[in-house]
């Protein structure tokens, strides 16, 4: 059984490390938390579903279509609206998104109502050695680990990546040396956006979609950022991992009922022990 | 110091300001008793939050912890059939003591790192309150002794309990802005190690307002408590209230005396308005209030204004000599 | 920037207008107001919606005969509703306006154990009857108060039905599996289902609680899996029973009976999980099925699903339909009273017996409907088949919840 409370966390630890990237690279290059984080995975889920249900598309192109619009809509958003505050104090960046994802969570009840609604397929599982393994799950494991390799390949090898990589360490040194950082903020807060929306993809596979998610997502964005690293992209990865195997030993030795208390505890005590987390030192891929 | 504090002017204005509120508390319809009830909360929070928010510089998001702690305390401590008063103390007195635990844990912290430790705070203490049956009854929440009298008695009663709160902590403000103490929070904000170099023990000045805030806040939660004669972990442990509390703060215009009380009477206005009227929009509209404060007055109300207002309505914080 | 003050002040005054206008506005009409605090926003928003849903469904079939009948003049009703936004702390601060403010006669209790005890103290201060139409649990009415009356019946009846049923039907099925969310509902609901089970022979094997908001139940049903179980019973909100039914799906378990409530009552839970959610079994304290008549609205139980549906396009549940029925009795209590005075109304409230469409009703000391009523469904090929009461019964068990 052990091995199956392992694959378990893992396979719910990828899911998790989906969710966080995103988050990851909006802090850790925009210096904000991004409130609105929540609400954009579970938009990028529902046009996952509605594409999917009503254009008769598999989820995957689906997903890629979501992922564009959101792209566009991150853009735009930190381009026109979060700009402005972006060196600013981190109280008001934080209020500023978080009166933004009331707006756009408010229309969200309004566009799609509170009733879950989920993506009607079932891609079952296998068993490997004993273990039971759901296929979507397992998906969501290759998409973490493609969405941070892309990433990470493009943040080290493409100029737009050095850019940012540039802004991060030193905004103001990379607008000396010709950087346009305000462009710089919004790809990187849409590439952000384009993140969440991905996982909101997996997510529709795997869960009941309700805009009220959003908090839940929230939320255990920020635990697998904090643990894995705050503003590292592979921390992202790391901190959902672990917080998978966490959660899931948790629920084993004090009960299920704990399982997020346990994360939370261990996010307070990594943040006063090591608040650079497992695997991050902010400014270095 | 500087400025003199205690001027007759303010002390008119305070006294109009008191007689005002007790008017009201006498003459008001239950319901307006009721929000100006949980108005005073909100002005407690605020002015409590503002010590180590504001003039202090750590962005706390602690409150609710403290809120939730007060409530369940207080309602524990009535339960065992003690008084009303003792239940407020004690809440209180376990706030601080909590205060000063978490603080020394915490206030190693810096910027994002404390914000982010004090959010989960309130998660593990509101699914402790959740699963720790024999103590808080768990998810079904927690009964408490229902005061005996008239709705109009019971509802005064905590209207002037709740305002005496306001007045005990506002007084507490202004007595630690024109302090040694107040001083050297103000120098934390500014720069620690600077501060720690000028020889500021930062440390136990860090857990001292960690402290001051912690109680007031507790206290706060332990009038509430008794005041809705039942509460839920997910209630009291709201983090939503967490983050309001800085909102408003900042609204006014954080680090000033006066800037709290400000803050929370326009937003609690603006909230009730906008949820009486606007049933399916409420919370747009609110997320467009905060958008619209963040960007036409990110100082905060009262400074935007503090070149034209008179100095007897703003008490300035000592460095912030306008000429 | 004194622009900024003309145009705040503007908009406050403008406000408070509106505010004091309404209120007048209110006042010079004379229909019967029943207050309303709904959860239209927040974790409870479906449940809020469907609340209001079956108030409006009683509200427009009096109304539109002529209103109730008070003495010798007909006067409408009218809801008064504000959303507390699922926020337990609001709804006690809207039960406070919509008695000082908006002086409504009655009140309609929020969604849920929790907040409908939490306002109840309130009603009971001020001495308005309240009537709740979505608590169950027992202990929401043990605090003695004459102002609350409930539609639901206990958990316990239910549970004990569910249990006699199950044992006689599948005499095989020895070990039982209790998960449980952490809120009030929920847990004790799945506590009286345990102790009763325990109590007649089942061995309890897993008995387990999860937080609102768990994302991932695959360790629970690991070891629900191990523990060998017959009989797994869930509860918890829609979202929950529809995540765990997926995951025992992912781990291949086949498990002669699976119970879920209260989500899987829910036209919705068969919407999102299609073939998965069949033979699934759960409970109602009212379906459409049921051959309850009444002679005030509606004429009878499957008059009422036709109207139902016809207004919003779908089925009703016994959520929609116990709201209905509340605001009936206490139509049905005015009339008898002659008059809208509390006391009176409480009077017949608290004694007679009410024959609707959603069932018989009395209130009995506690406030809360003594009359059990419990209903046994199954999810089958997508439909919802009657397994108890005779009465209503339109299908037999069928064994067996399998992963595809």
């Amino acid at each position: 059984m052990l091995a199956q409370y392992i694959a378990n966390g893992l396979l719910i630890g990828s899911l998790y490390a989906c969710l966080a990237v995103g988050f990851s690279l909006i802090y850790g290059v925009l210096s904000i938390i991004n409130v609105m984080h929540g609400t954009f995975v579970v938009l990028g889920a529902y046009i996952t579903i509605y594409c999917s249900q009503y254009l008769g598309i598999s989820p995957l192109i689906a997903a890629l279509i979501g992922c564009a619009i959101m792209f566009v809509f991150g853009y735009l958003t930190q381009r026109f609206l979060i700009n402005e505050v972006v060196a600013a104090p981190i109280f008001i960046s934080f209020t500023l998104t978080f009166g933004f994802d009331l707006l756009l969570n408010n229309a969200m009840i309004h566009a799609f109502t509170a009733t879950p609604r989920s993506l009607l397929l079932d891609y079952g599982s296998i068993t490997v050695a004993g273990i039971s393994l759901s296929v979507a799950r397992l998906g969501a494991m290759v998409l973490a680990l493609v969405l941070t390799g892309v990433l990470y390949w493009l943040l080290r090898h493409s100029q737009m990546g050095r850019a940012i990589i540039a802004v991060r360490m030193d905004r103001h040194a990379a607008t000396l040396l010709g950087i346009r950082v305000p462009q710089v903020y919004a790809i990187t807060f849409g590439i952000g956006t384009l993140m969440a929306a991905a996982a909101g993809g997996a997510m529709a596979l795997v869960f009941p979609i309700t805009p009220l998610l959003s908090g839940t997502f929230l939320g255990k964005s920020f635990v697998i950022c904090v643990l894995g690293g705050l503003g590292s992209v592979p921390g992202a990865l790391v901190g959902g991992f672990a917080l998978g195997l966490l959660e899931s030993f948790g629920a084993v030795a004090f009960g299920a009922q704990w399982s997020a208390t346990v994360g939370f505890a261990l996010m307070i005590v990594v943040l006063v022990l090591r608040p650079s987390g497992l695997v991050g030192r902010k400014g270095f891929e | 110091m500087n400025e003199r504090l205690v001027t007759l002017p303010r002390i008119l204005a305070a006294m109009l300001l008191i007689a005002a509120v007790i008017g009201f508390g006498f003459y008001a319809n239950n319901y307006l008793l009721q929000a100006g009830t949980t108005l005073a909360m909100s002005i407690v929070l605020c002015l409590a939050w503002n010590i180590v928010g504001g003039y202090m510089g750590y962005p706390s998001f602690a409150t609710a912890a403290f809120f939730g702690l007060g409530a369940y305390i207080g309602g524990i401590v009535q339960n065992y059939d003690l008084p009303l008063a003792l239940a407020w103390i004690v809440a209180a007195a376990g706030g601080a003591v909590f205060a000063a635990l978490l603080g020394s844990i915490l206030l190693g912290l810096r910027g994002h790192y404390f914000a982010i430790g004090t959010i989960a705070v309130v998660e593990v203490m509101r699914e402790v309150a959740n699963n720790w049956e024999g103590l808080t009854g768990g998810a079904i929440g927690m009964n408490l002794p229902i005061l005996v009298g008239s709705p109009r008695a019971v509802g005064i009663f905590f209207y002037l309990a709740m305002w005496a709160l306001v007045l005990i902590t506002f007084v507490l403000t202004a007595m630690i802005v024109n302090s040694k103490f107040g001083f050297g929070l103000r120098c934390i904000r500014q720069n620690e190690s600077a501060a720690s170099m000028v020889g500021i023990d930062v440390f136990k000045f860090k857990v001292k307002a960690f402290i001051i805030s912690g109680l007031i806040v507790a206290a706060a939660g332990a009038v509430y408590a008794s005041m809705v004669a039942f509460i839920e972990p997910k209630d009291v442990f709201n983090v939503l209230m967490s983050i309001e509390v800085p909102v408003m703060v900042m609204l006014g215009a954080a680090g000033t005396v006066l800037g709290p009380l400000v803050g929370a009477v326009i937003y609690v206005l603006l909230k009730e308005l906008v949820w009486v009227n606007f049933i399916n929009f409420h919370s747009a509209i609110l997320g467009i209030i905060i958008i619209t404060v963040i960007y036409a007055v990110p100082k905060g109300i009262l400074r935007e204004f503090q070149s034209r207002l008179r100095s007897i309505l703003t008490a300035r914080p000592l460095n912030f000599r306008k000429s | 920037m004194a622009r900024k003050l003309a145009k705040f002040a503007s908009r406050a005054l403008a406000g408070g207008l509106l505010v004091l206008g309404s209120t007048a506005l209110v006042l010079a009409a004379d229909p019967i107001r029943i207050g309303a605090p709904l959860s239209l926003t927040g974790s409870l928003a479906d449940e809020g919606s469907k609340e209001q849903q079956g108030l409006d469904m009683c509200i427009d079939a009096i109304n539109a005969k002529g209103g109730v009948k008070v003495g010798k003049e007909q006067r409408k009703l009218e809801a008064v509703k504000y959303d507390y936004q699922s926020e337990t702390s609001r709804a006690v601060q809207l039960v406070q306006r919509l008695v000082t403010v908006d002086k409504v006669d009655f009140l309609f209790a929020p969604y849920g154990s929790g907040d409908t005890k939490a306002t109840a103290v309130l009603a009971e201060r001020y001495n308005v009857p309240m009537v709740a139409t979505s608590a169950a649990t027992e202990s929401v009415y043990d605090q003695k108060q004459k102002n609350l009356f409930g539609i639901l019946f206990p958990n316990r009846a239910m549970a004990e039905v569910e249990v006699k049923f199950y044992k006689a039907k599948v005499p095989q099925a020895k070990k039982m599996a209790v998960l449980a969310l952490n809120s009030l509902f929920p847990k004790a609901f799945a506590a009286s289902v345990r102790d009763t089970a325990a109590k007649d022979g089942f061995e309890i094997v897993f008995d387990g609680l999860y937080s609102p908001g768990t994302m991932d139940f695959a360790n629970v049903l690991t070891q629900i899996k191990a523990a060998n179980a017959d009989w797994v019973y869930a509860t918890g909100y829609i979202q929950d029973l529809i995540l765990i039914r997926r995951q025992m799906a992912n781990f291949g378990m086949n498990i002669p009976i699976v119970t879920m409530t209260a989500g899987a009552a829910y036209p919705e839970f068969a919407q999102n999980l299609g073939a998965l959610a069949d033979n699934v079994t759960t409970n109602a304290w009212w379906h459409p099925s049921a051959t309850y008549k009444d002679s005030y609205i509606y004429g009878g139980a499957q008059e009422y699903t036709q109207a139902f549906q016809k207004k919003y396009n779908k089925i009703p549940t016994y959520l929609e339909a116990a709201a209905t029925s509340g605001c009936e009795v206490l139509a049905l209590s005015i009339e008898q009273a002659g008059t809208v005075e509390a006391e009176a109304v409480r009077k017949i409230l608290a004694s007679r017996r009410f024959e609707t469409f959603y069932g018989p009703i009395k209130f009995g000391p506690s406030g809360q409907n003594e009359i059990n009523s419990p209903m046994i469904l199954q999810i089958q090929k997508g439909k919802y088949v009657v397994l108890e009461p005779q009465s209503s019964k339109t299908g037999e068990l069928a064994v067996g919840v399998r992963a595809q």
